[in-house]
C-alpha cells in the first residue's frame, strides 16, 4: 500500500482513510533505544513525555559532589532550547539557527563523528517571532531528523550524517517557519508549523520516515475535512464541539464589552465544521480561519495502547480579538489524534476566543495514576488541566498560582473558563494588570513527571501584562500582530518559580520562587532528584519530595534548554544546553543592552543583561560525580 | 535580494557604528542637491539603503502638501505635528512594525529606532529613514513602500505621506528631529 500517496489534507474522503489498513510497523531501533535507560532517544526520553529517568547513581546523598564532566561549545549564539539525543554511545547535538547538528562519540573523548551544516537563507530569522531556536532532533529507522527553521524537514543517516531525504514542510515566504523537534512515532515523523504572528494557517503533519512523503496533514482551523475531524469526534464529550461557549455582554467585541460563559444546558452541540463556523463575520480578513494561526510546536506524547498522539495548538491570528469574533476553533486546543490516519479522537479548546495570546501549545504528559489513564497539561493561560486521556473528559482543573486573574475558574461540567470582564481586551484600549502575561505561567519549557513520587514538576513564569489590541493589516509574509503589550513581574515580586503538583487534583505540593522565569525544561530521576536551569545561568538539582535545593552550578549563559540524563560505561551523566534567548531573551540577544531599550514585550527581563553576555553563547554542559 | 547577513551580527554592529548626527553616510546626503530637471517637481535624489543605488519613486505618489514638500526638500514637515504623530503611531501598529521593533519602537527582534545611533547611520536623517522604510535593508527588513511591500498587490504598502507620519512618530522617542 502506498500510504504516502494519500494526501488526506487535500480532501480525500474521511471514510476512505479510516478504511486504510493500518501501517503499524514501528521503528524497531527507536523502541529498543528508548527501552535502554542509558539512552535519551526521544526529546523527552520516551513517548510519555515524562522526562523521567530510572538512572539512580546520582542521588540525594551524593548530588552535592556533581562536577563538570565536559562541555561542548556549539559555535552558535542565541537561544538553545531542547536537549541532545543519546543513542548507544553517540550524542546528537543541535544548535539555534542555522540549526547545525553534531554527532559526538562518547566512546572517544566526545570527538565529532559527523556534522551537518544546513544552508538557510538568513532572512528566515526575520520571520521567526521569538528568537531563532530549534527544540531538538528525532531518532528512528537509523536516521536523525532535523526540522530546520526555514521549513525543511531533513533525514540524516545516524551513522554518517549523510542526507537521506528532505522535504519542504513550511514556507517562510508566507511567514511560516518551524522551531519544533521532529517526533518519530512508529513509521512516521511528525512536525508542526510556526507563524501565528504572521497570519499563517498552521497544522501538524506526518511524513513517512522512509522517504519523507506526506502521510497526513491536519490543520488547526478550517473545515472538518482539513482539520481531520470525523464523525466520532468528541463522542464522550460532545459539548466540546459547541457552536459558541459565550454570550456577549455590552456588545462583546468592543470596549466595555465582555463574554459570559454559557452553562452546559445552553450549549448547542455537537456541531460540525467549527474550524470555519466559529470565525464569525466580519473578520479582519475575508475568512478569518484562512489566516487563523494555531501554531504547532510543542513536545508530543504518544500512547501505543490507543494509537493516539497528543498536542496543543497556538493562538488564533490576529492578537486583536475584536476583529475575529467567535470562539476561533480549533486554536488553543488539545487534540488527540490517531497516528496512522491523523483523524482526531477528541479536542478541547482551553481558551475560546483568546484575548491574551495564551497559546495552547504547551506539552501534554501521559500519566497513569490512581488507576486512571491521564493526560496532564499546564497551559499558558495559567490553569493546570488533567484529562482522561482516552476520552478527553476533564478530571481536575486548577490555577497554578492564585495570581491568574483573566478567569475565575473553569466550569467542570461545560469545560468553559469563566472570564473576568475586567480583563477583557479591546481595540485601542490598554487593559492593565492581566495575569499571566502572554508568555503564560509556562511557555515552551516542558514539565516532568515522576511515577515514583506521583507528582509533576513544572517550571513557572510569574509575569503580568498590559495588553492593547490595535488595528493591523494582513500582508502575506509580514508580521500580523495587532496588539502591543508590556510585561512586568507578578505580585510575588519575582518573575518565575518552580513547583510540584499532584496531577490527580492539580493542587500544589511545593513551590519555589525564581528571580527570572524558569525557562528551561525539567528532568526528574528515580532517585527523586529534579533538575532544571535558569536564565541567570544556574543549573540546579532539587529534592523532588520537598523542593529543597541540593546542588547548583553556574554555566556560561542563561538556560532555556531541557535538563537530560544518560548513562555511559557505568556512569550517570546529567546535562543541559545553555545559551540565553527564546522569547524572554530575544531582545537581549539582539544586543539591546541599553537599559532604556528594554524588551518591550518584557521590560522586567532587562536585568538579564546583568547575568548574561549578549548574544547568548550556545554550549552543552555535562556533569557527573 | 537580501544579502546574507546574520541578524545577530548586525545587531552587534549597531553598537559599533556611531551615526554622526547629520546623515553620516555621504551618499544619502549628496542627493539633497539633486538636479532631476526633467521632473516638474524638483525632487531630491533618493537612494536605496541596500547599496546606495538610485531609488526611483513615482512623483505622483507624493500627493499631499507635506509629501510634496518632502520630495523637494528632504525635510519632514510632520515633525512635531501632533495629529500626524498620532496617525503615525497607528500606522506603525497597522503594519505590525511593532512585532519586530516593539510597541514603542524600542527594539524587539529588530533594532530600536530611537536613535541617535542607527545601524544605518543615514537613518538619523528623515530622508535616510524614509528610504530605509520605503525600500528596505539588507538584513531582514522588507520594503514597505506602496507597490513594493506586497508582491501580490501593487496597491498595498505605505504612501510617502504615511511614511512621513510614521517617521514623525518615531522621532518623538529620540533627541533629534532628523530635519537638522
Ligand atoms: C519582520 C521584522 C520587521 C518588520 C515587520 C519591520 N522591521 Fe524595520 N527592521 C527590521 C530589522 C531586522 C532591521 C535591521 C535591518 C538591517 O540590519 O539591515 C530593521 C531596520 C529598520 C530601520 C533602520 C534602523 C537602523 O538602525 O538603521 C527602520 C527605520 C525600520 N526598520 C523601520 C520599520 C518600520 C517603520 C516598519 C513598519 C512599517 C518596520 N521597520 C517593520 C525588522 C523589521
Amino acid at each position: 500500500m502506498e500510504m504516502s500517496k494519500i494526501k488526506v489534507a487535500l480532501g480525500v474522503a474521511l471514510g476512505m482513510t479510516v478504511a486504510m489498513p493500518m501501517a503499524a510497523m514501528a521503528a524497531p531501533d527507536q523502541e529498543a533505544a528508548i527501552a535502554d535507560p542509558n539512552n535519551w532517544a526521544h526529546p523527552r526520553r520516551d513517548h510519555t513525555n515524562q522526562a523521567y529517568s530510572t538512572l539512580t547513581q546520582i542521588n540525594k546523598g551524593n548530588v552535592k559532589n556533581l562536577k563538570y564532566a565536559w562541555t561542548f561549545a556549539t559555535g552558535v549564539n542565541r537561544g538553545h532550547e531542547g536537549s541532545p539525543l543519546v543513542i548507544n554511545g553517540v550524542m546528537y547535538v543541535h544548535t539555534a539557527f542555522p540549526n547545525n547538528v553534531y554527532a559526538l562519540d562518547l566512546n572517544d573523548n566526545q570527538k565529532i563523528i559527523w556534522s551537518y551544516f544546513p544552508k538557510q537563507d538568513p532572512s528566515v530569522q526575520a520571520v521567526l517571532c521569538c528568537d531563532n531556536v530549534s527544540r531538538g532532533l528525532g531518532f528512528g529507522d537509523g536516521k536523525i531528523f532535523l526540522q530546520q527553521n526555514d521549513g525543511m524537514l531533513v533525514a540524516l543517516d545516524a551513522k554518517t550524517g549523510a542526507k537521506v531525504w528532505e522535504v519542504r514542510n513550511t514556507d517562510p515566504k508566507v511567514g511560516a517557519t518551524n522551531t519544533n523537534a521532529p517526533h518519530v512515532i512508529k513509521d512516521k515523523v511528525l512536525t508542526g508549523c510556526s507563524g501565528a504572528e504572521f497570519g499563517v494557517r498552521c497544522f501538524i503533519a506526518a511524513y513517512n520516515i522512509k522517504d519523507g512523503s506526506l502521510v497526513w496533514k491536519a490543520y488547526s482551523t478550517g473545515p472538518d475535512s482539513e482539520v481531520l475531524i470525523g464523525p466520532d469526534f468528541n463522542k464522550a464529550n460532545p459539548h466540546y464541539s459547541a457552536l459558541t461557549t459565550y454570550e456577549d455582554v455590552n456588545g462583546g467585541n468592543k470596549q466595555g464589552g465582555s463574554f459570559k460563559a454559557l452553562p452546559k444546558e445552553k450549549l448547542k452541540y455537537p456541531e460540525t465544521d467549527l474550524g470555519v463556523k466559529t470565525w464569525l463575520k466580519p473578520q479582519a480578513v475575508k475568512d478569518g480561519w484562512q489566516h487563523g494561526g494555531g501554531s504547532v510546536w510543542g513536545w508530543w506524547p504518544y500512547d501505543p495502547k490507543t494509537n493516539l498522539v497528543f498536542y496543543g495548538t497556538g493562538n488564533p491570528s490576529v492578537w486583536n480579538p475584536d476583529v475575529r469574533p467567535g470562539d476561533n476553533k480549533w486554536s488553543m486546543t488539545i487534540f488527540a489524534r490517531d497516528v496512522d490516519t491523523g483523524i482526531a479522537k477528541w479536542g478541547y479548546q482551553m481558551t475560546p476566543h483568546d484575548e491574551w495570546d495564551y497559546d495552547g501549545i504547551n506539552e501534554v504528559i501521559l500519566i497513569d495514576k490512581g488507576g486512571k489513564r491521564l493526560a496532564w497539561h499546564h497551559d499558558r493561560n495559567g490553569f493546570l488541566y488533567t484529562f482522561e486521556r482516552d476520552t478527553g473528559t476533564l478530571v481536575a482543573v486548577e490555577k497554578v498560582h492564585p495570581f491568574v486573574n483573566w478567569a475565575t475558574h473553569v466550569d467542570m461540567k461545560s469545560g468553559i473558563p469563566h472570564k473576568d470582564p475586567k480583563y477583557s481586551t479591546h481595540q485601542d484600549y490598554n487593559a492593565k494588570g492581566i495575569c499571566p502575561a502572554a508568555l503564560g505561567t509556562k511557555d515552551q519549557q516542558p514539565a516532568a513527571y515522576s511515577p515514583k513520587t506521583g507528582l509533576v514538576y513544572t517550571p513557572l513564569n510569574h509575569v503580568c501584562m498590559t495588553y492593547e489590541p490595535v488595528e493591523s493589516k494582513y500582508v502575506a509574509g509580514q508580521p500580523w500582530v495587532g496588539a502591543t503589550l508590556t510585561m512586568f513581574p507578578g505580585p510575588d515580586g519575582v518573575m518565575g518559580g518552580f513547583g510540584a503538583y499532584d496531577p490527580l487534583t492539580n493542587k500544589n505540593v511545593w513551590y519555589n520562587k525564581e528571580k527570572f522565569s524558569a525557562w528551561g525544561g525539567a528532568l526528574v530521576t528515580a532517585s527523586n532528584l529534579v533538575f532544571y536551569g535558569t536564565l541567570d545561568r544556574w543549573f540546579k538539582a532539587l529534592d523532588a519530595n520537598s523542593g529543597k535545593e541540593l546542588w547548583k552550578m553556574q554555566v556560561g549563559s542563561g538556560v532555556i534548554g531541557n535538563a537530560f540524563t544518560y548513562g555511559h560505561k557505568g556512569k550517570q551523566y546529567v546535562g543541559v544546553l545553555s545559551g540565553v534567548g527564546g522569547w524572554a531573551g530575544v531582545a537581549m540577544n539582539l544586543g539591546l543592552t541599553n537599559p532604556t531599550d528594554a524588551l518591550g514585550a518584557a521590560g522586567g527581563y532587562a536585568e538579564l543583561t546583568k547575568y548574561n553576555a549578549a548574544p547568548g553563547g550556545g554550549a552543552l554542559n555535562v556533569f557527573s560525580l | 535580494m537580501r544579502k546574507p547577513y546574520s541578524i545577530s551580527m548586525i545587531a552587534l554592529l549597531s553598537f559599533i557604528l556611531v551615526a554622526c548626527g547629520k546623515g553620516g553616510d555621504g551618499k544619502a546626503v549628496e542627493g539633497e542637491s539633486g538636479k532631476s530637471a526633467a521632473e516638474p517637481l524638483k525632487m531630491v535624489e533618493f537612494v536605496t539603503t541596500q547599496d546606495g543605488s538610485p531609488l526611483i519613486i513615482k512623483p505622483e505618489l507624493f500627493d499631499t502638501p507635506a509629501a510634496k514638500e518632502f520630495a523637494t526638500t528632504g525635510k519632514n514637515p510632520y515633525i512635531g505635528n501632533k495629529e500626524a504623530i498620532e496617525k503615525g503611531k497607528k500606522l506603525f501598529q497597522l503594519y505590525s512594525c511593532t512585532q519586530c521593533h516593539g510597541g514603542d519602537a524600542q527594539g524587539q527582534t529588530g533594532p530600536s529606532l530611537h536613535g541617535p545611533n542607527y545601524k544605518y547611520a543615514k537613518n538619523a536623517t528623515n530622508k535616510g529613514m524614509f528610504e530605509t522604510i520605503w525600500h528596505g535593508t539588507n538584513g531582514g527588513m522588507g520594503a514597505k513602500g506602496k507597490g513594493l511591500m506586497d508582491p501580490t498587490d501593487p496597491n498595498n504598502g505605505l504612501t510617502p505621506d504615511e511614511v512621513l507620519k510614521i517617521i514623525a512618530w518615531i522621532r518623538t522617542h529620540g533627541t533629534t528631529t532628523g530635519n537638522e
